[in-house]
């Protein structure tokens, strides 16, 4: 078996080196645990029974995008008019040139009525 | 072959006199300033009998604002088909709708009446708003709306 001769100085300097890195290793450890212990803390509410709760921001969200929801739906339901309208119909009837006029018997064969706006 | 043709014809013309004679007629409905958008009207006929016979002007694209046309959707049923290609705009405050048209004789002179149905946004739903009778005894003669037509008038 061949002899390991180590130094004294060698020595020495391996086992400063252990124990820096048991410490690295030590404060690393510990301050995880303190960063997680403080991020549960900062979202919880105390209960009435004295135990914490975590809130959810899941529920805001939705009640969030519910709210929007409705905004743009409210957006639906502009008018048009000649004086302005605002939006264009959502469902137009068929009322172009090429559209007859019903056949209800009120008017003389296809002939359509004129239409004038004052 | 040749010699059916006409007498077809002359059996449908000599058939159907009420549709082979017609007069022009413009109707004109003015509405108050009341403010605010567009009105949607409605003129529509109905016989003697206060029956619905057909509509002549849809002043109003929006189908989903037709049941405030209460008196002309209950009437008509509100069927697409009652204002296929006689479909506008609807009407600015305070403006006229002149709406001409060349009506059949026979509906003249026989009873028949023209209702105006007219309903506002955020305003007031006017059923039968005014009603003129299809008459050129006191044609041109206007007559007054009880919600949001000023005048309506029926000229010959």
């Amino acid at each position: 078996m061949p002899k390991i001769l180590l130094s004294k100085s060698t020595l020495i300097g391996a086992a400063l080196l252990l124990s820096t890195t048991a410490l690295g290793v030590t404060l690393a450890a510990a301050r995880d645990r303190h960063d997680q212990h403080g991020q549960a803390y900062a979202g919880a509410s105390e209960s009435a029974d004295g135990h914490l709760r975590v809130a959810s921001e899941h529920g805001m969200r939705q009640h969030d995008e519910g709210h929007h929801r409705r905004h743009s739906d409210d957006d639906d339901d502009d008018e048009e008019g000649d004086d302005g309208g605002r939006v264009a119909p959502s469902q137009p009837l068929p009322s172009g040139p090429g559209v007859p006029a019903p056949d209800n018997g009120l008017f003389n064969g296809k002939s359509k009525p004129k239409v004038d706006v004052q | 072959m040749k010699t059916w043709i006409p007498a077809v014809a002359t059996a449908a013309t000599l058939a159907l006199p009420g549709l082979a004679h017609a007069r022009p007629v413009t109707f004109e409905a003015t509405l108050k300033p009341y403010g605010g958008n567009g009105a949607y009207i409605v003129l529509y006929v109905t016989d003697a009998a206060g029956k619905y016979r057909g509509t002549l002007w849809m002043a109003g694209g929006r189908a989903k604002y037709y049941r405030h046309l209460s008196d002309w959707q209950r009437a008509s049923g509100g069927a697409p088909a009652e204002i296929d290609g006689i479909t506008g705009a609807s009407i600015g405050s305070g403006k006229t709708l002149k709406v001409s048209v060349d009506l059949a004789d026979a509906l003249v002179d026989a009873g028949y009446q023209v209702h105006v149905d007219t309903a506002v946004e955020d305003g007031l739903d006017s059923p039968s708003d005014a009603v003129a009778p299809l008459s050129t005894q006191g044609a041109g003669a206007p007559v007054a709306g009880k919600g949001n037509v000023k005048s309506f008038k029926v000229t010959f």
